[in-house]
């Protein structure tokens, strides 16, 4: 297709054709640009109730995660609200979709903020946007209680910010700690996608494995969605790991793991967190079975029990929820991190209101660790408002168990040991082996 | 054990789903001169028409048939009822390609709304695997490169030994001379947008297969790696795309196993450039066409 008619069309077309390239690429960028724009998205009306906001990815490679949040936030929101509400008010659940990437969640934090006169709160903000989206919440003087594990929020110093779930550093000691203390594997290949989320889980486990004299066999980065990993593959086979220690994206799990069975390579592998979820464990099935995937991953997080009067209380919440026909497949969520921490954070909310007699973040927001720190133990919302009623200081100890604010509003838990898709705990890690892991 | 043929077997396969979603965007291209940045979305359309068809179980016999349908009918309804109307207009190549970025987030957002927030994956049985100069592929991925070297064969031989090939090539070079001389260049632009939509729609579905696992963005991404071997190997060039690809899989291999998987996709981006400063109509293209946008 190159044939030439003249010296005009010779030179017309040289100069298009050393532009297009250019601008082919320009456009493309764009067009990958634009589709990562922001897909923010206020649901529920508000009709003069309070607006509690899941700021979370509903779209993209971690788009899950806003599914369970809003799973936990629901049926709290119903909860509170068929207990009288609070100070006279009701509240709803809206949605807002972070996407999961600052350059989408900055926007959406923006309109939220400028579109929203009646929100008070919002919660369960994932890893990987904090950064971005943490200092407009705190200027705009909106209490976020987050499930972000972002390394620098380890000494956060946001005044309107509160976690109360370790950073993802942290459970890299975790990871540690599980191979030490419960398995005989002592060389260990990290590997982690080359997303931010992923990447704060490498810096504990390469610590913690050294503190505690497990050797890195293999420490690879993976580029995210790519068509074939048998190059990475035979590199790690190459380097004889017993144990492998895995984040990434259901997709990229899916060719992984794809390959390293091909390869004869399936190895006893840790899943983190970040793996959590409906689509990962499709992608895994589907890519080396249901019966290999049991038998060689489990999956270390934080761990809440599924069983005493607090969890009760949400599961029964959750699915009187699903009743309602608003959520979906609830037995997904009942003993899910994602949805639990949504939901206790909810009620620490509203108890905070409720013990600082306003719905005004600047005056509640001093009570969030109040409520953790009372003489009164309570599990739920009710209780938590009885005893407030009876002019006692209360404890929240919700599914989650006791939360402990430290002096950067961090408060860590226990950490378990679960088998995927059967969600069975294997085993808990107490926090002295993760602190040990740590060094401390 | 060696790195070098597993490099060089997985970065062939790599280049194959490459090489057939090059070969299509830049047909299209060189014929119509139309740079069509929808065509990652309609790429990843066809997955999820063959996922639905097939209700997740994968056939790569089928799922091409499945896909080329849909691609050639989408790409061909997209051309003729999107694209021509503002090329009659007169629309510019920035235009045009700005239409094309609205068509694709359309697409995409509505995957989006039909999917929800889980990815779909494909329930895959236990695959035969054979065992080739020590590198184990699976007969799905043998499968996946014989059918993009058919494919690239049949490009070829449309291109060089049929009336239509000719005529494809005269329009590319010089679509008023080639309509003097009595082409009907409106067939001729059809036939481009069915050709490259069939084999895009092929692209979408062996990646859908090959990955095992999908979303609405899936062929987004991937389109991107699609345009940088359509660029490397010079825009409109059909051969040139082959090459691209071939280049972008090897490299982007060998990057992975000698210096870091990290560096997978920056080798990619490397080569552009360096291709770009070398050659900046490709290393394929003389001179691209494009005179006139002609839909």
């Amino acid at each position: 297709m190159n044939r030439q008619s003249g010296a005009r069309a010779y030179q017309d077309s040289m100069r298009f054709s050393r532009q297009l390239p250019s601008l082919a690429a320009l456009l493309a960028g764009a067009l990958v640009l634009a589709a990562c724009a922001s897909n923010s998205s206020g649901q529920g009306s508000g009709n003069g109730r309070l607006q509690i906001d899941n700021f979370d990815p509903f779209s993209g490679p971690n788009s899950s995660y806003g599914v369970y949040e809003q799973a936990g936030c629901v049926p709290a929101v119903n909860l509170i609200n068929a207990a009288g509400g609070v100070l006279g008010h009701k509240f709803y659940c809206s949605i807002t979709d972070s996407r999961g990437d600052p350059a989408d969640a900055v926007p959406a934090a923006q309109q939220l903020l400028a579109t929203s006169p009646n929100l008070v709160a919002i919660v369960d903000q994932d890893s990987g946007v904090l950064t971005a989206t943490v200092p407009l919440f705190n200027t705009a003087h909106i209490t976020d209680l987050s499930i972000g594990g972002d390394i620098p929020f380890d000494t956060n110093h946001y005044t309107y910010f509160w976690r109360t779930i370790p950073g993802d550093d942290v459970a890299g000691y975790s990871f540690a700690a599980y191979l030490k203390h419960y398995t005989k594997y002592t060389k260990v290949a990290s590997v982690f996608t080359n997303d931010q989320s992923a990447q704060g889980n490498v810096p504990g486990l390469l610590k913690g494995s050294k503190n505690l004299n497990l050797s890195i066999a293999a420490n690879e980065t993976l580029a995210l969605d790519q068509t074939s990993y048998e190059t990475e593959v035979q590199r790690l086979i190459a380097a004889h790991p017993q144990v492998m220690v895995l984040e990434s994206d259901p997709q990229t799990a899916g060719v992984l793991f794809g390959e390293l069975k091909q390869a004869n390579g399936l190895m006893p592998t840790v899943l983190t967190s970040g793996t959590e979820g409906v689509s990962f464990d499709r992608a895994m099935v589907a890519a080396i079975g249901r019966a290999d995937y049991l038998k060689y991953f489990v999956r270390v997080i934080q761990f809440a029990p599924s069983a005493g009067y607090a969890w009760q209380v949400w599961n029964r919440a959750l699915m009187a929820a699903a009743k309602a026909g608003q959520v979906k497949t609830p037995s997904v969520y009942a003993s899910s991190i994602y949805s639990e921490d949504p939901y206790d954070n909810v009620n620490m909310i509203a108890l905070a209101m409720l013990e600082a007699h306003s719905t005004n973040p600047v005056k509640y927001n001093p009570y969030i660790k109040k409520v953790t720190t009372g003489s009164t133990v309570v599990h739920s919302f009710a209780q938590g408002k009885a005893a407030l009623a009876a002019g006692k200081t209360i404890n929240y100890a919700g599914v989650e168990g006791q939360v402990n604010f430290d002096q950067y509003h961090n408060s860590a838990g226990v950490w378990g040991v679960f088998q995927p898709l059967t969600n069975k705990l294997i085993t808990s890690i107490p926090a002295s082996l993760v602190a040990g892991a740590e060094g401390r | 054990m060696s790195l070098i043929p597993g490099i060089i077997a997985f970065g062939l396969y790599s280049a194959c789903l490459y090489a057939i979603g090059a070969v299509g965007f830049t047909l299209q291209f060189g014929v119509t001169n139309v740079l069509n940045l929808a065509y990652g979305a309609i790429l990843t359309s066809a997955m999820y028409v063959d996922y639905a068809i097939g209700r997740g179980t994968p056939s790569i016999w089928f799922g091409i048939l499945i896909g080329a349908v849909w691609g050639a009918l989408v790409s061909v309804v997209f051309g003729r009822v999107i694209v021509m109307p503002y090329v009659r207009r007169g629309a510019s190549l920035v235009a045009m390609a700005m239409v094309t970025i609205g068509v694709a987030l359309i697409v995409q957002y509505t995957l989006e709304a039909i999917q929800g927030p889980f990815v779909y994956s494909y329930q895959v049985a236990q695959q035969s695997t054979v065992r080739i100069a020590g590198v184990t592929m699976s007969e799905e991925q043998l499968i996946i490169i014989g059918a993009a070297v058919v494919l690239m064969i049949a490009v070829h031989a449309l291109l060089q030994y049929t009336r239509l090939g000719l005529a494809m090539r005269a329009t590319a070079v010089h679509p008023s001379l080639a309509r003097s001389c009595g082409v009907s260049t409106e067939r001729v632009r059809t036939t481009a947008w069915l050709v490259s939509g069939a084999l895009c729609g092929i692209s979408g579905v062996l990646l859908g297969i090959s990955t095992g696992s999908f979303d609405s963005v899936t062929g987004a991404s991937f389109f991107i790696t699609v345009v940088v071997a359509a660029i490397i190997g010079g825009v409109g060039k059909p051969y040139g795309a082959m090459i691209g690809a071939l280049i972008l899989g090897l490299v982007s291999s060998a990057a992975a196993a000698v210096i870091s998987p990290d560096y997978k996709d920056i080798a990619a981006w490397v080569i552009l450039i360096v291709v770009l400063v070398i050659r900046p109509q490709g290393i394929f293209a003389e001179f691209s066409s494009g005179r006139e946008l002609i839909g």
